[in-house]
């Protein structure tokens, strides 16, 4: 269990680390899943799972410092628990919000500690201490990355077989209950992205999308390959009439004012 | 009309371009600063962030007030987008129809909190600027501190207050 437990660390502090170094969208649960799964030598568990998870937290999005529900958490513990306890996809869904959410509180304590340090920050500057303020800043990024680290290898170490023995016992009834609600969560997940995209251009790809499920029994597979080939189309469109707008543009005498433009649609 | 009026520091960015234009369905973001209107660089910088299909303007008060008084400007959906409360003062006395919500998100942190007093999380204003946001209320702009959407209503007046 120990080294499955280093495994999982491994996986949160490295998921923590491609989301936060250049924003790296490693937290997103489709790739958090797939790094621990790779490490727990199940990739295609992971990325099945994976898969799982991101439908659900689709629509949650991390945005100006406010952190909703920590996916990059939910992805690695869902995804964990569905290979080392044998739960089923449905079960490690259910199971990783809980630690999504415990992921959230964690986030807002570091938060906390990390604005105290900022007036430590600016005296270093103040002072011209480069060399002190180098090493105030990678004493944060040990903290946050070993934090996480130690997420991972505890929770494992100690949780694993109380969840093993939980899934084992969960009575049949809630099983099926678990089973029903973790299929209505991507319905939520979508339902939460559809707030903030929705608009009459879009919409068609959606209906496209949910065709494809209804009436040819499509799997995520085959979907996500349609998909990328219309995606690809869409922007083989855009580029195209960005060219030509361009020159459009060039040739239109600019006599259109700024108060025009304002109110024509 | 106009949807609402958000102090934001930071003006145009994601929690205005994706979250609240949104969820107010709006078609115009307009930028309301005397100085940022003469910069080109923020100009082009600030219409690269406005979401697609929405006409963003970055306007000095004294024009944004004449276009938005137009009548023209009734059947547009708009939200604006403003940094400095004497402008805002300013935009308000001179608007014949007041905006629906009159919400302060982001200020006070990017100018420095030296010397300004902590409203809440985001918002630290100094003691002209209390008095600014207190003026206002008296003529009945009422400000509102809601940074998203799903973030709870809470009066300015009250914060102020408090």
């Amino acid at each position: 269990m120990i080294m499955q437990a280093l495994a999982v660390g491994l996986a949160c502090a490295l998921v923590k680390f491609g989301a936060w170094w250049g924003a790296m969208g490693w937290d997103r649960p489709m790739v958090a899943s797939t790094i621990t799964g790779i490490l727990l030598g199940h990739p295609v568990e992971g990325m099945t799972v994976g898969a799982a998870l991101e439908l659900v937290y689709m629509g949650t999005q991390s945005m100006g410092g406010v952190l909703p529900q920590d996916y990059g958490l939910g992805g690695v513990f869902g995804c964990a628990f569905a290979i080392l306890a044998t739960a089923k996809p449905s079960v490690a869904v259910a199971l990783s919000i809980p630690f999504s959410m415990l992921g959230t509180l964690i986030y807002d304590l570091f938060k906390f500690w990390a604005t105290s340090l900022i007036t430590r920050f600016q005296k270093h500057l103040e002072d011209h201490q480069i060399g002190a303020f180098k090493r105030l800043w990678f004493t944060q990024a040990t903290v946050y990355l070993t934090m996480y680290f130690l997420i991972g290898f505890i929770s494992i170490l100690l949780g694993t077989n109380a969840i093993k023995a939980l899934v084992n016992n969960i009575p049949t009834a809630v099983m099926s209950s678990l089973t029903v609600a973790a299929g209505m969560l991507p319905a939520l997940g979508m339902a939460l992205l559809m707030i903030t995209l929705w608009d009459k251009k879009l919409a068609p790809y959606f209906f496209i999308g949910f065709g494809l499920v209804a009436f040819f029994k499509g799997t995520l597979i085959e979907i996500a390959f349609l998909g990328a080939a219309i995606a690809v189309l869409a922007i083989i469109g855009q580029l195209t009439n960005h060219k030509t707008d361009k020159v459009a543009a060039t040739t239109e005498d600019a006599t259109t004012s700024e108060e025009e433009d304002f109110y024509n649609d | 009309m106009i949807k609402m009026l958000r102090i934001d520091d930071r003006l145009i960015h994601g929690q205005v371009a994706v979250t609240w234009s949104k969820q107010l369905a709006v078609n115009r973001i307009i930028v309301v600063s005397d100085s940022i209107s003469q910069d080109p660089i923020q100009v082009s910088a600030l219409k690269m962030a406005a979401p697609e299909g929405i006409k963003a303007f970055i306007l000095p008060v004294d024009k944004a007030a004449k276009m938005l008084n137009d009548p023209r400007a009734d059947r547009l959906q708009v939200l604006l987008v403003m940094n400095n409360p004497v402008e805002v003062a300013q935009l308000l006395s001179e608007l014949t129809t007041q905006p629906s919500v009159l919400d302060v998100a982001n200020y006070g942190r990017v100018a420095g909190i030296e010397g300004r007093h902590k409203i809440t999380d985001t918002v630290y204003l100094s003691d002209d600027e209390v008095t600014i946001f207190k003026t206002m209320a008296t003529k009945g702009s009422h400000f509102i501190y809601q940074p998203l959407p799903n973030d709870a209503v809470k009066s300015v007046d009250e914060l102020l207050e408090g």
